[in-house]
Order: C-alpha cells, then structure tokens, then sequence
C-alpha cells in the first residue's frame, strides 16, 4: 500500500519532468535541423548579396534590409502609444472608469486579434484607403497595431514593479503626477520596459501574415529607396521560395539559410531581453 | 485641555474621513503646537496613519477618499482639506518621513536635490549648498559627504532613513509627519533617528505616528491616543502617561490590550 | 501657467493617446464590416455558413461555403490542443511544483526562447522535416496533413501554455500545499488533489487562450496543412483553415470584388471567434475570483 503509493508518486513525477524535456527537446531539434542545413549556405556574402537568377542564387540583403525597416518603422510608432497607454493604464486612470474600460477591453482584445486580421486591416485601410500602396510604411504601421498590445501589457509590467512608496515619496516632496512619473517611475521601470521592446522587436521581425498583403513582395530588383516602396523580407522569403519559383532544389538551401537566420536574429534579441531580466531581478534592492 | 498660551501650528476640527463608505476617521479635533511634537498612538487600525496622512493630503492619490471637516494651517489660516485647496501647495509646506525607508534608485545627492528640483531649482550652487544643509541637519553629512553620487541603496537602513528626513528637511517644510519611522530599524538606528527628531523642534513642528509608547513618551510633548477612529484623550505627554484621564487611555498605556 | 494646469493638460494628452487602442479595435471591427458585409449580399449568412463547397474563382457557378474553413480550422486547432495541454500543463507543473530552483533557472528561459521562433519557421520545418516523416510514417500519399499542422501549432504555442499555467500555480498560496502535505499527503497527491483543482480556473484560462491563439495563427496551417478545401474526416488529411485561406488568396483577388468581400467576411468569423474567447475568459476570471477565498 504503502509502496503503491510511493511508485505512483515517483511515475508521476517523471511523467511530468519527461513532459518539460520533450519540449525542450523538440526546440534543439528545430534548431538542429536549421543549424545543420543553414550554415551550409551561411556566409558573409550570403548576407551581404542580392539574389541571382531568379531567386535560385546569390543572397538575401535587401530581405534583411526590408525587415530591418519594417521592424524599426514598426517600433517607433508602436513604441511611443504604447508606453503612454501603460502610463495611462497604471498611473491615471480608476479601474472603474469607462475610459480605463475601455482601453482595458480594447487592449485585451487586440491581443487575440489572428495576425492574418490585421493584415486585412492594414490592406483596406493603409494600401487602400490611405493610398499608401505596398509598402514600407503601410507594413510598418500594420505590424505598429499588432506590437500595441504586447508592448503595452510589457511596459504593465514594468510599472507596476515600481513600488508604490516612491511614488508616495515623490508626491510627498510636492512633485506633480506627471513629474513623478517622469523623474521617479520612468527611470525606475527602463530596464523593464527595454525587455519588452526588444521582445516586441524580436517579435515584429518574424511576423509574415500582417506583412503578406501590405508591405512585401518575393522579388524586387531595387533596394528601397522611400517608405512607399515595397520591400523584401526575412520571413516572407522563406514563405516565397517554398511556394513560389520553379526550382526548388536550389531555392531549399537558400530558405534554410534565410530561416537560420532570422532565428539567430531573433533568438539573440529574446535571449537579450531574458538577460537582462534575470540582471534586474538580481539587482532589485527594493 | 490646550494651554491658550501656547502657539497654534495647526489644528484640526470635526475632522472625519471615509474610504469609500467606510468611515475611518470620527469628529477629530486635534491642536497642534507649534516647533512641538505630537505623537499619536494607540492600537493597529486606530485611525492614526489616516489621520496622518489627511496632513499632507496623501489620500487624494486614491479613489474614493472623502474628508469632511477642517484641518487648518496657521498663521494664513487656511482649510488644507478644502477640495478648492490644490494638495500639490499643501505637500509644498508640510513635509512626509515613511514607515519603511523609501529612497529612490537614485544617488544620495539626487535623492535630497529631487523636492528642489520638482519645485524649478536648477542651479548647481543653490542645490549643492541645500545639500549639505539637509545632510547635516539630518546628521548624515559627515558619513556621506564623500559619496554622494553613490546609490543611496548603498546605505544601511538607519541611514537611509535619515536620508528621507534630510529629503523632507531639503525643501525647508514648515511641518513634518512621521509615520512609524523608526519600526523596521534596529534600536540604535532608531535611537539616532529619535535624536534627530528631538533636535529639530527648534525649527519645524512635528507630528509622528508611533506603535511604541516608550518612543512617544521619550520625543513628543503632545500625546493623543486614538482607537476606532477617535482621538479618544489629547494632553501634555507627561500627563497621559501618567495620570490619564480615561480609563481607556490607561488600559492601553498599562498594556492590557493593543 | 502653473504646475497644476500644466499636470492636467499632460493628463489629458496621455488619455487621448490612450485611445489610440481603443481606436485600432474599433476600426478593426469596421473595417472588417464595412468590407465583409457585403459578400451577404450574394451568399446568405447560413449559406456562408454552412456550406460544403469553397469555389469562389469559379467563372461560372462561383461557391462561398467556408464550412470546410471553418471544420479545417477546429481540426487542426483541437488536434495541437490534444497535443498541447498534457506535455505544457505537465511542463508548467514540472517548473512550479518538482523542479529545484537551479533546473528552472534553466528550463524557463529555454521555454521563453522557444516561443520567439517565427510561425514561418515552424511552417517551414514542418514542411521539410515533419511531413515527409509523417508521409513514411503513417503511409500516407502526401505528408501535409491536420496532424502535421497540429503538431507544428502545438509546438509553437507550448512556451504560450506553459507560462500562463504556470503563472496559474504559482498563484495557488503555499499555505494550501503545507496543509496537504501536513496531512500526510505526498507531492503526487499534493499537486494532483489540491493544487490542481485549486489551478484549474487559472489553467483552463490558459487553455483557452492557446486555442485562441492556436485557431489565429496563419504561417503553418498555410505551409503544412494540405490547403484542401474539404471538411476533414480525419486527423490524416489535409485541410484548408480559415486564416490559410486569407492569405492564400487575398494576393489574387480583385479588389472589391465578390471574392475579396468573402474574403474579409472570414476575417469577421475570426475576429467574433476572439471576441467570444476574450468574453469566455472574463467569465471563468470573474467566477473564480468570487469564489476565491484566500
């Protein structure tokens, strides 16, 4: 009785461990396959080379140069909003109020709004409507909406991780609202924030279906030269040469190579941001 | 109760506050004398952190808060709870010292330059000179004066708390609160930290919120002992201590309960 | 002016900014509207619905029937969930009750980095490792099925599951294991009899929200999951998701027409399938906190 119990206990336990490193594990695998299949392409001039003969050689420059765009476009509209939304979320507004509702509505929806919706958004409002075609700036500000919600429950985060007393403090010395946000709680939620900007780009970077139909495009011969040029990217590369194109056998090892690059992209933003984070919390004498 | 003598810093009158509907605060009235300190005790949730903290308006950072009632400030004589009164020019007069110390991530210097910097000081040599002011006021000087771009986390808990009374002191208030400042130090930070209270009476007046009775007998000259509420007896210190008139007030300080 | 005014003017301004969320999802939804209604006007919404056939370039008899979108998209969706919620609820148990401190400074950041790889990696790998794999596996004509699509979905939102479960027991008070354990109990017993059941609001949250995610995701279904517009019978065969549809015609339609507006009137189911789990989660939030005790 005794023995059952303990046997079951110690199954248990493993099945619940095993469960962690399969997930684990399923992660080196990916990376694996990537690593192996991707460096045999990788290498300078892969990334520093526009693509040849119709996508079958040469490199992959201008997608790196559109994501790079994209993302940094994406990020100083997004970057700005969101991190007055959190101030107004954490430090002005009453829970009860029917702004505060609203926007906390809002903002929680946003969040499970499919990515591919957004792309609709982005395609009626900023191609069409706007008129700003594809492009730069209607990818950009497509992908702005759909960082908005993580960046603002980030910045959340970091807020509220500032301890009231320095507030009470702050106020105490006569300080306004706003000067104690800006001289007290900004300062002391940065680093915080900075984690979930640089998440929020890693995230940005490996986003393809808000861009499909607003900012990219397979195959350009011109670099873009305005933020009403359409562009190249990473991810939609990879898409574009596993579907498009007649000659898979040379275009496989070029989207491992691009793949393998943007998870190194990506993965070193992220791994960055946990850095960083694991730092503060160690620091943290409050 | 109150010698007619004595000069008035503040006074409250049928002062009553509520957290939402709950009424914390019953029909206070509570003189305060000026360059004196006054102590306020009595058991946990009595009301005397509240009370307090209707001094510098410290409820207006939360929804819902109503008071009722006056507190007014001499010698202009005005009614520091009056909705028309922008709490801002109340936090600008009266200054706040915190349970636990509160520094900002900051450095020790930028932490006692933060009250004149919100008030437009930009000069160098007016903040540098206020600096030392504090800092020596709040007998911190001579152990920081070496390092005051150093983080003031730096500092031990003592330290940093005396570091909060010269921040309090920087803006030159002309009162000061304190909410239990001494319970979460040791008992010789605490008993810097009571010396330096004494010490100031020459210039503000003081009004401390305190969970230890010995501490209120040794620094205040005032003593008013509160439960639910109300400020159920207010004299000289020596006297409540001594010869308090209600039986209650006498349970307490004999230590029958609280 | 004074500081006071000056406070209230800033005040204002962040509020106005504040809106901008509010905005987005509001215009979102009319959009969405605006341009999805219209496809009523040439396929009744039970028609739209529920019907079997999806042929909307069809030059003479066009057919605007996104039942098989709408099954692909729950097949796929339950498929990663089945697979999703015992390996991440088992892993979040793992990390908040069994794990030493030392392995879980490990394990949780390998989790994090996990989630920040790209759906169109995922799609990618699932189309040139995972499918050919299930092709030979299970015998089949073509790899690219529900179950790759799943697998691939499920791997992808793992590192989504795990983190909200696990923020989920964390929240259980330690008090209530101490009880358990000063019963007698022993950890099995501990994390299966009290402090799940006491998670399980908190966990079921997470489960929904992953589906959620799981039924939006557009990269690997568009990859992996075959793009047959058929209501699937099995986890075996292929099948043509909501999402993957969008993206895969939106590029070759012609702006205004019949097929476009059909087109945005799928992004309307999706966003009124968002807005039915947003709703369902407050729910089950608003429940659990009136019968939370501690």
């Amino acid at each position: 009785m005794v023995k059952a119990r303990a046997i079951k206990e110690i199954l248990l336990l493993n099945i619940l461990r095993l469960s962690a490193i399969a997930i684990m594990l399923s992660f080196f695998i990916i990376l694996y396959f990537l690593a192996v299949e991707g460096l045999k392409v990788l290498s300078i001039s892969f990334l520093i080379e526009r693509p040849r003969a119709g996508m079958t050689e040469g490199g992959i420059m201008p997608a790196l140069l559109g994501t790079f765009y994209l993302t940094l476009g994406a990020i100083i509209v997004a970057f700005p909003l969101a991190v007055f939304t959190a101030i107004y979320m954490t430090e002005y507004a009453y829970t009860q109020s029917k702004t505060m509702q609203a926007v906390r509505i809002a903002v929680n929806t946003l969040a499970g709004v499919p990515s591919v919706v957004y792309g609709l958004f982005g395609f009626a409002v900023f191609v069409k409507v706007f008129g700003f075609g594809v492009s730069i700036l209607a990818g950009s500000l497509t992908i702005a909406i759909l960082l908005l919600p993580i960046l603002i429950r980030a910045t959340q985060e970091a807020l509220f991780a500032v301890p009231n007393s320095f507030r009470e403090a702050s106020f105490a010395v006569g300080a306004t609202k706003w000067q104690t946000i800006r001289m007290v709680v900004l300062p002391a939620s940065a680093p915080g924030i900075l984690t979930g900007v640089i998440l929020s780009i890693s995230r940005a970077a490996g986003e393809t279906a808000p861009i499909m139909f607003t900012a990219v495009t397979f195959f350009t011969i011109a670099l873009p030269d305005s933020i009403f040029s359409e562009v190249m990217a990473l991810p939609y590369h990879i898409y574009g040469l596993m579907t498009e194109g007649a000659v898979p056998e040379k275009q496989v090892p070029i989207a491992y190579g691009t793949a393998l690059v943007l998870v190194l992209l990506v993965l070193s933003l992220s791994l960055t941001a946990i850095i960083i984070r694991i730092r503060l919390r160690k620091q943290k004498k409050w | 109760m109150v010698a007619n003598s004595e000069k008035l810093k503040a006074e409250t009158k049928g002062l009553s506050f509520y957290y939402g509907n709950v009424q914390a605060l019953k029909d206070i009235r509570l003189p305060l004398t000026e360059k004196e300190v006054t102590a306020l005790i009595g058991p946990s949730g009595c009301g005397k952190t509240t009370l307090l903290r209707c001094f510098n308006r410290m409820h207006d950072l939360y929804p819902h808060n109503k008071y009722e009632g006056e507190i007014t400030i001499f010698p202009d004589n005005i009614n520091i709870v009056d909705r028309g009164i922008d709490p801002l020019d109340i936090r600008m007069r009266i200054g706040m010292v915190f349970q636990k110390p509160n520094p900002f991530p900051k450095s020790i210097y930028e932490n006692i330059a933060f009250g004149l910097r919100v008030r437009g000081v930009r000069k160098k040599t007016i903040l540098d000179e206020q600096i030392e002011k504090s800092l020596t006021r709040a007998a911190l000087w001579e152990e920081t004066k070496d390092r005051l771009q150093e983080s003031a986390f730096n500092l031990s808990g003592g330290q940093q708390q005396r570091l909060c009374i010269a921040r309090a002191l920087a803006t030159g208030p002309e009162m000061l609160l304190f909410d239990e400042p001494t319970s979460a130090l040791d008992p010789i930070a605490t008993s810097k930290i009571e010396d330096l209270i004494v010490g100031l009476k020459e210039e503000v007046t003081m009004l401390i919120v305190t969970h230890n009775m010995q501490q209120a007998a040794r620094i205040s000259d005032w003593t008013g002992f509160m439960m639910l509420g109300e400020l159920i007896e207010f004299d000289k210190t020596d006297k409540i201590f001594t010869n308090p008139a209600k039986k209650l007030t006498e349970s307490y300080i004999t230590g029958r309960f609280g | 002016m004074t500081r006071a005014t000056k406070d209230k003017i800033i005040e204002w301004g962040i509020t106005l900014i504040a809106l901008t969320s509010v905005i987005s999802f509001l215009g979102i939804a009319v959009v969405l509207f605006a341009q999805g209604l219209p496809a009523f006007n040439f396929v009744g919404l039970w028609d739209f619905l529920t019907g079997r056939g999806w042929h909307p370039t069809h030059v003479y008899e066009p057919e605007f029937g996104i039942l098989p979108l709408i099954m692909g998209t729950l097949w796929v969706a339950a498929g990663a969930l089945i697979i999703t919620v015992p390996f991440g609820v088992g892993a979040a148990i793992y990390i908040s009750e069994v794990a030493r401190p030392a392995v879980k400074d490990v394990i949780k950041p390998i989790i994090e980095l996990l989630n920040s790889v790209p759906s169109v990696v995922m799609g990618f790998i699932g189309l040139l490792i995972l499918a050919p794999a299930v092709m030979n596996l299970f015998n089949l004509p073509v790899g690219l099925t529900i179950f790759t699509a799943s697998v691939m979905l499920a791997l992808l939102y793992m590192p989504y599951v795990v983190s909200i479960a696990e923020d989920a027991l964390n929240a259980i008070p330690m008090s209530l294991r101490e009880a358990s354990y000063a019963v007698g109990a022993n950890k099995m017993e501990t994390i299966t009899k009290v402090v799940l059941p006491a998670a399980f609001p908190g966990v079921s949250t997470a489960v929904i929200l992953g589906g959620g995610q799981m039924i939006g995701e557009t990269m690997i279904v568009l990859m992996v999951a075959g793009g047959a517009a058929m209501v699937p019978t099995s986890f075996f065969e292929p099948a043509r998701p909501m999402t993957a549809t969008i993206a895969a015609e939106m590029g070759e339609t012609v702006v205004g027409g019949d097929h476009y507006h059909a087109l945005f009137a799928i992004g309307i189911v999706l966003f009124v399938i968002t807005l039915i789990l947003f709703i369902l989660v407050n729910l089950i939030e608003k429940k659990f906190r009136r019968e939370k005790l501690w």
